[in-house]
């Protein structure tokens, strides 16, 4: 989470404040009670305080009653700690009971805001998007200011140390704190072994899941091959299983038409049997038949004989009666034909008749039928005359008042149009004086940004300058430093360690000396030539008899100037060790000290101590230099955009030309930027409000015009049209009249088709009763006709009877010449002697049940025939399916489906298993919460031993992160025993650490107040290299522990702007209440 | 009719005897299903596999030819296809071609996998037939007969479609009046006894007799199976490679021996097969571990897994299917291993000593899915596979 801006409004002591924070350290700096803390409380209000909690009431303003107000801008991802990229949020609470007010919006662009939650949902969002581990928002009223350990680690009021260190995770209620903490320090916290198994299982979790757990798909699955596999075998499978039907099919019904046919053969064959059996009975039968028929046939030939005889005489007496019954019927055949040539005639006249009737009757009926006709067809044409006399009448009366009503619209319109022209002059008007308004704010505008750009310049020209001299400076100083830095080198003085050993051969040598310490005594009991002694390292000195000399370990003796003796004391071995320490000393150590021009040792030692101060004096001189040098790096990053700003600065004054900037800058005061921003908006709105109504009141206008001129048209149109018909009179008259003459003529027209009806009728009578007469002549002459037919028919069957029985005659005149009778009852008694011979059948079968069975055998012939077909169609149709080769087929593919979908399904209960294996791994991580506190303590640890100079051993941290002590001397020590300002210190590393490894805002409110200044700078360091990761919220009364002089704003400035540092002068942002 | 099968009977009773004592000898296979795929298992064991089916005709010619038969009959489905690819049908030819030998005919019926149709390898017009040698006779007419011998004759009729309902052995010419010679029938089809025999050509019980066959050769059900009665034979040869897991008496052709005293003919069942294809139901450790001193490298073996392990045993088990199976840089004891893992169930409750000295966070992961493990269905299983993956990272490590 990153702080962006934070306003705030009747808020305490604080009646407005805004300011604009930035992604780095934030020191935001004024004297005590200036509401510093107020600030911090507002954050801390705005993030997890509901708008309706009673600890609001803390925030009242104090000078005068109104509700506390926040606004507070951030960008956080959407779930923390995920990684995702922040979203723009804007958080404002208006603080007061009921009245409370809260609202969370969100942005992609930091512009366009849209609003996300409103009342209580915002609280519990917040906590969501900080995971913080603070509670649930609890009901309006509830006491205790919401929070959780990383609450107080971040945003943590005043006088922290205790708060954060005496605390930990365990209190929180909710574990998000926990969880995000844990999932921060993960890396750090992790066993390596235990990070190998959890980097393997995630490895095979991923290759399987998305990042949100859910199954990857397409080629990206390690599924997919198999998934694939089992697609294309389902659908085989499903092609094959079709298949397959249709030989299922084709068999049963192959099965069912094969018993079919079977039934239909077996039907075939009982009625063929019983065919066969009838037909048998009925050939027997047949037999006894014919042999019956034959004794019949010949009795009846002998009948036939006997009868030919009777015959003959019988048609010899018919022959003699038509003879004579011929003539009498030729008579009534003349008689007949007379009558119907008579009726013939008569038939004749009638038609002549109805045809004469048909034609018209006669002249007169014509004539009269004829005018009447001629009559109304006048009547007719007149009436047309009329009828469209009328229309012209009417039409001319729906014109005159068309006309009008244009006349009436054409007024209307006229008014309505000047009244959009003058709604459009009046727009345009309004626009030229708002874009008036915005050229002048937009004068102001730029006028104010060139202003900035100049005062960017000015600083990036100063930091130019500051540059130049500070690494000027530095590179003097440090010439300076590596001459003496040479001279120190060139000084040669032994190593330190050299120095020890030089001591322990000195204390070696004294040592050697002492050995050799005796004790020497010499006495000179007589002589008269003098004596000189030297005893140890004394002056020689003359020595008479009877004098004695004592000497520790040598004495040389001079007796005159002949004889001189050195008398040593010691045993030889302690000599020689004396000697050869003394040779070692000689070697080694004297001329050291001759080239350094010391007498001894602590000489040496002196000089060791002055060159070690001096080299840390240059190391710290270095680091001085270094930090000037940083300065000048950060400021040349100022100073490099130079170029740039004096382009825009350049840009900015091009587009000040042609303006007055000696007025603008008279009335730039009267307005702040965003005013002028607001105002120019505000104008530009105006502009575009006008323009709209411009051009709304240019369309009404030149819509209104077209709606006249069309009307003008049609005004012209109906009066052109209008004009010929009134030439003709006045409409309203000739219709009155023409509605008398319409009558007249339909009443005339009534007259004359009632006479053509009456005419029409009467000739219809006189037709029907011609039709009558034709009716009866044509019946009589049927009559007489058929009478004449039947006469004539008579006659020729008297003459065809007469010629028949003559022919009959003559054909049985010739059979009774050939009838043998004796020869005929010979035959009919040997028929009847064969007939006897025959049996009877024992079944009779008749004729018709012989057909009877042949109709049923040759159904059952056809039924079979009908089954054989049907079968072998679907013989035909069964070499188009599959067969046993698509069961084979399709058996062959389940199999192969069938281990395909276990191999899927054992897959996914691998990946299953992996993720499971995963999920169980960070769970007992989470619960295995100890690392938290290694982890995070080593980071501390080294920290704090880097401020104190590796004084103290590491801050122990529970598994929760309470601080369980402090390590000295191998000890662990109550954080209690130590002083205030060592626990600040270690409560702002603690809490640096944690927002550092968060990646989260930090609000230091007056922190390290009991730390000396060495230490703080020390600390600002760490801010800075802390704020490269992390925003950091300084609020201070002592702006010079983290500031330079001119990192500070100019005094007309409230803020200014370095590398990952932003500094805000709080006295120019807070208008405290009650201050005018 | 009744079914005798004849698989792993000693020699034929002509079997010593003077050659001049056999009017005929025949070498009856069916059913080389070349191209077929295994769908079931792994691409290059599919390959394999497949290899394996044009390797058996070395094995089947070459027994024709040391038993120096009189001819070869095959009855169908010798494709998996009726438009096999190149790659199969051109092979085959050069294989008849090397196994040539005058006098000894090779006659190929089409089958109801590969039936004779417009367009089918087997059509006069198509490739196959052109590069066939002469000595190799395709039954593509419906009244083909080819003289085997002074005294005997093929008589066979082509399948022309994947499923007909018409008996194929019935349509040949039955044996005429004073017919002595020996008649060889020769169809593709499910005899009577078949499921579903009536669509796949079926062969009627009498067939043999009815129209006079001395022996009726047949092809489709791939073990192999002889009919009463003996004297009139009707007979499956089995296929020559077996195709699938579960199949009885397959791998061989049969050898058909035929006395001049036209007594019954002698029917031998030899092996040819490269593979046996095996499946084992493995229930305890032991019998997975007796595996490995097997020789299996002829056995396409199928294991189906049905026990419950240890995370150690778990291990072990990996370990001999991969001595089985093979590796990417070892070949496996077993020809190709197919494994049903199924049944196979890892307990991890108990991880043994793997955890000791592990980090406590580790341990106490084990816990919280071994608190998980013992629920019923996947949930446990999950759990259960977790904790074995746990087991092999922290080993690994």
């Amino acid at each position: 989470m990153r702080l962006l801006s934070l306003r705030v409004r009747s808020f305490g002591c604080v009646e407005e404040a805004r300011i604009e924070l930035g992604p780095g350290v934030n020191v935001l700096y004024g004297p005590n009670d200036l509401g510093k803390s107020t600030l911090a409380h507002a954050i801390r209000a705005a993030l997890l305080l509901p708008s309706g909690h009673r600890e609001a009431q803390e925030f009242r303003p104090w000078h005068r009653d109104a509700a506390p107000e926040v606004r507070l801008t951030f960008e956080a991802p959407d779930e923390p700690g995920s990684g995702a990229l922040p979203r723009r949020w804007r958080v404002r609470k208006v603080f007061g009971g009921k009245g409370g007010q809260a609202e969370l919006e969100w942005s992609n662009d930091g512009e366009r805001f849209s609003l996300d939650e409103k009342g209580p949902g915002v609280d519990a969002k917040l906590r969501h998007l900080l995971g913080w581990g603070v509670p649930e928002a609890r009901a309006r009223g509830a006491r205790g200011f919401p929070g959780s350990f990383l609450a107080t680690v971040l945003l943590g009021p005043q006088a922290v140390p205790g708060s954060v260190l005496g605390k930990g995770l365990d209190a929180d209620a909710s574990e998000s704190g926990r969880e995000r903490l844990t999932e921060a320090l993960q890396a750090l916290a992790q066993d390596p072994r235990f990070k190998e198994v959890l980097d393997e299982a995630q490895r095979k979790v991923d290759e399987a899941f998305t990042p949100l757990g859910k199954p990857k798909k397409g080629k990206a699955s390690p599924l997919t091959p198999v998934r694939q596999e089992i697609e294309v075998l389902e659908s085989r499978l499903r092609e094959e299983e079709s298949r397959v039907h249709d030989s299922d099919t084709v068999r049963e019904q192959l099965l069912q038409l094969e018993a079919a046919r079977t039934e239909a053969i077996v039907a075939r064959d009982e009625a063929e049997a019983e065919a066969q059996q009838a037909r048998a009975a009925f050939e027997q039968g047949r037999a006894r038949m014919r042999a019956k028929a034959e004794e019949e046939q010949a009795a009846q030939a002998l009948e036939q004989g006997r009868a030919v005889l009777t015959e003959l005489r019988q048609w010899q007496q018919a022959a003699e009666r038509h003879l004579g019954m011929l003539p009498a019927a030729e008579a009534a055949l003349e008689r007949a034909r007379e009558a119907n040539d008579e009726a013939q005639q008569r038939l004749v006249q009638a038609e002549a008749a109805v045809r004469a009737i048909e034609e018209g009757g006669d002249a007169q009926s014509r004539l009269t039928r004829q005018a009447l006709e001629t009559r109304r067809l006048e009547l007719r044409t007149e009436r047309e005359r009329a009828d469209a006399a009328m229309q012209r009448a009417e039409e001319a009366l729906r014109l005159r008042e068309r006309l009008e009503q244009l006349d009436e619209e054409q007024r209307a319109l006229g008014q309505d149009l000047a009244a959009a022209e003058h709604a459009a002059a009046q727009a345009e008007a309004s626009r030229r004086e708002a874009d008036a308004e915005r050229r002048l704010y937009d004068a102001l505008l730029r006028l104010r940004r060139w202003q900035e750009a100049k005062a960017r310049v000015d600083a990036a020209r100063q930091a130019a300058d500051e540059v130049a001299r500070l690494r000027s400076v530095a590179d003097a100083r440090t010439v300076a430093l590596d001459q003496e830095e040479a001279a120190l080198a060139a000084a040669r003085l032994p190593e330190p360690a050299t120095l020890d050993a030089w001591r322990a051969l000195a204390e070696e040598r004294r040592v050697a000396e002492a050995r050799l310490g005796v004790g020497l005594s010499l006495v000179v009991h007589r002589g008269s030539v003098p004596v000189r002694v030297w005893r140890d390292e004394h002056e020689p000195q003359a020595t008479a008899a009877g004098q004695s000399v004592e000497a520790r370990q040598r004495l040389r003796i001079q007796v005159a100037d002949e004889v001189e003796l050195e008398v040593q004391g010691g045993d030889p071995l302690a000599r020689a060790a004396r000697d050869a320490v003394e040779r070692r000393w000689v070697e080694e150590v004297a001329p050291v000290l001759d080239g350094l021009g010391v007498p001894d040792l602590s000489a040496v030692e002196r000089r060791l101590h002055d060159a070690r101060e001096r080299r840390a004096s240059i190391v710290r001189r270095r680091h001085e230099v270094q930090r000037e040098l940083d300065r000048a790096a950060a400021l040349q990053q100022r100073a490099d955009d130079l170029p740039q700003l004096e382009q825009v600065l350049h840009a900015r004054e091009q587009a000040l030309a042609g303006l007055d900037r000696d007025a603008l800058e008279q009335r730039s005061s009267e307005h702040d930027e965003a005013a002028l921003e607001h105002r120019r908006a505000h104008a530009e709105a105006r502009i575009d409000e006008s323009q709209h109504r411009h051009v709304k009141a240019k369309a009404r206008a030149a819509s209104l015009a077209s709606d006249q001129r069309a009307r003008a048209e049609e005004r012209e149109r109906v009066h052109a049209e209008l004009q010929p018909l009134l030439a003709m009179g006045d409409p309203e008259e000739e219709r009155d009249a023409l509605f008398d003459r319409l009558a007249a003529i339909e009443g005339e027209q009534e007259t004359v088709d009632e006479q053509l009806a009456e005419h029409d009728e009467a000739r219809a009578r006189q037709r029907a009763e011609a039709v009558m007469l034709v009716r009866d002549a044509q019946a009589e002459a049927d009559r007489c006709r058929v009478t004449a037919a039947q006469a004539r028919r008579e006659v020729d069957e008297r003459r065809e009877a007469e010629a028949q029985a003559r022919g009959r005659l003559a054909q049985l005149e010739a059979q009774a010449s050939r009838v043998d009778e004796p020869a005929l009852r010979a035959e009919v008694e040997r028929c009847q002697e064969q007939l006897r011979a025959l049996p009877e059948p024992q079944t009779v079968v008749t004729l018709e049940a012989l057909e009877a069975a042949e109709a049923e055998l040759t159904t059952r012939q056809h039924a079979m025939r009908e089954a054989e077909a049907d079968y072998e169609q679907l013989r035909g149709a069964l070499k188009h399916v599959g067969g046993a080769i698509a069961r084979e087929r399709a058996q062959q593919t389940r199999d192969a489906l069938l281990a395909a979908r276990q191999r899927e399904h054992d897959l996914e209960l691998d990946y299953e298993a992996w993720k499971l294996l995963t999920q169980t791994l960070r769970e007992a991580e989470s619960a295995e919460g100890r690392h938290l506190g290694e982890a995070l303590g080593e980071d501390v640890h080294k920290r704090f031993a880097a401020l104190t100079g590796g004084r103290y051993g590491g801050l122990r941290l529970g598994r929760d992160l309470k601080a369980e002590g402090l390590e000295v001397a191998g000890a662990l020590r109550d954080l209690g025993r130590f002083s205030e300002g060592v626990q600040d210190q270690l409560a702002t590393i603690l809490r640096l650490a944690i927002a550092d490894h968060l990646g989260t805002a930090l609000v230091l409110d007056d922190h390290l107040a009991q730390t000396d200044p060495q230490r703080v700078a020390w600390f600002r360091e760490l801010l800075l290299q802390i704020g490269a990761r992390a925003q950091i919220v300084v609020l201070t009364c002592r702006p010079e522990d983290y500031l330079h002089d001119a990192e500070r704003p100019e005094a007309s400035k409230a803020a200014r702007d370095a590398e990952r540092l932003r500094a805000i002068d709080l006295t120019r942002v807070i208008r405290r209440a009650g201050v005018t | 009719m009744t079914e005798t099968k004849l698989a792993g009977q000693s020699g034929p009773e002509y079997e010593g005897r003077e050659e001049d004592d056999l009017a005929l000898k025949l070498l009856h296979t069916a059913d080389w299903h070349l191209g077929r795929r295994f769908p079931s298992f792994p691409t290059e064991v599919g390959l394999e596999l497949m290899r394996a089916r044009m390797s058996v005709i070395d094995a089947i010619l070459g027994s024709a030819a040391h038993n120096e038969v009189d001819a070869v009959l095959c009855a169908g489905d010798l494709f998996d296809d009726p438009n096999p690819d190149e790659e199969w049908w051109r092979p085959l030819t050069e294989k008849l071609r090397r196994h040539a030998r005058p006098g000894r005919p090779v006659v190929l019926l089409p089958g109801n996998h590969d039936f004779l149709g417009p367009g089918t390898v087997y059509h006069p017009e198509h490739a196959f037939r052109q590069a066939l040698p002469e000595h190799v006779h395709v039954v593509d007419r419906d009244d083909f007969t080819l003289p085997l011998a002074p005294e005997a004759t093929l008589y066979a009729r082509p399948c022309r479609s994947r499923a007909e309902g018409l008996d194929l052995a019935m349509a040949l010419p039955a044996r005429e009046e004073g017919d002595a010679s020996i008649r060889i029938g020769m169809v593709h089809g499910s005899t009577f006894d078949m499921p579903e025999h009536q669509t796949n050509f079926p062969i009627a019980r009498d067939a043999a007799v009815v129209r006079g066959f001395d022996y009726l050769a047949i092809g489709d059900t791939h073990a192999h199976r002889v009919y009463d009665p003996p004297e009139q034979p009707t007979v499956y040869p089995g296929a020559p490679e077996p195709t699938s897991f579960g199949e009885r008496d397959v791998g061989n052709v049969a050898l058909v021996f035929f006395g001049r005293r036209r007594r019954r003919p002698l029917i031998r069942s030899e092996r040819v097969a490269r593979f046996t294809w095996e499946e084992r139901v493995i229930e305890d450790m032991p019998s997975l571990r007796r595996l490995r001193d097997e020789d299996l490298q002829r056995t396409v073996l199928r294991l189906q897994l049905r026990l419950r392990v240890s995370p150690a045993e778990r291990d072990e088990v990996e370990e001999i299917l991969r001595v089985l199976g093979g590796t990417s840089s070892s070949h496996g004891h077993a020809a190709v291993l197919q494994v049903d893992r199924t049944g196979l169930r890892t307990d991890a409750s108990d991880l043994g000593d793997a955890l000791l000295g592990a980090p406590a966070v580790l341990v106490e992961t084990a816990t919280r899915l071994r608190a998980q493990a013992g629920e019923p269905g996947e949930t446990g299983e999950v759990a259960q596979r977790a904790l074995y993956h746990l087991y092999r990272l922290v080993r690994s490590g």
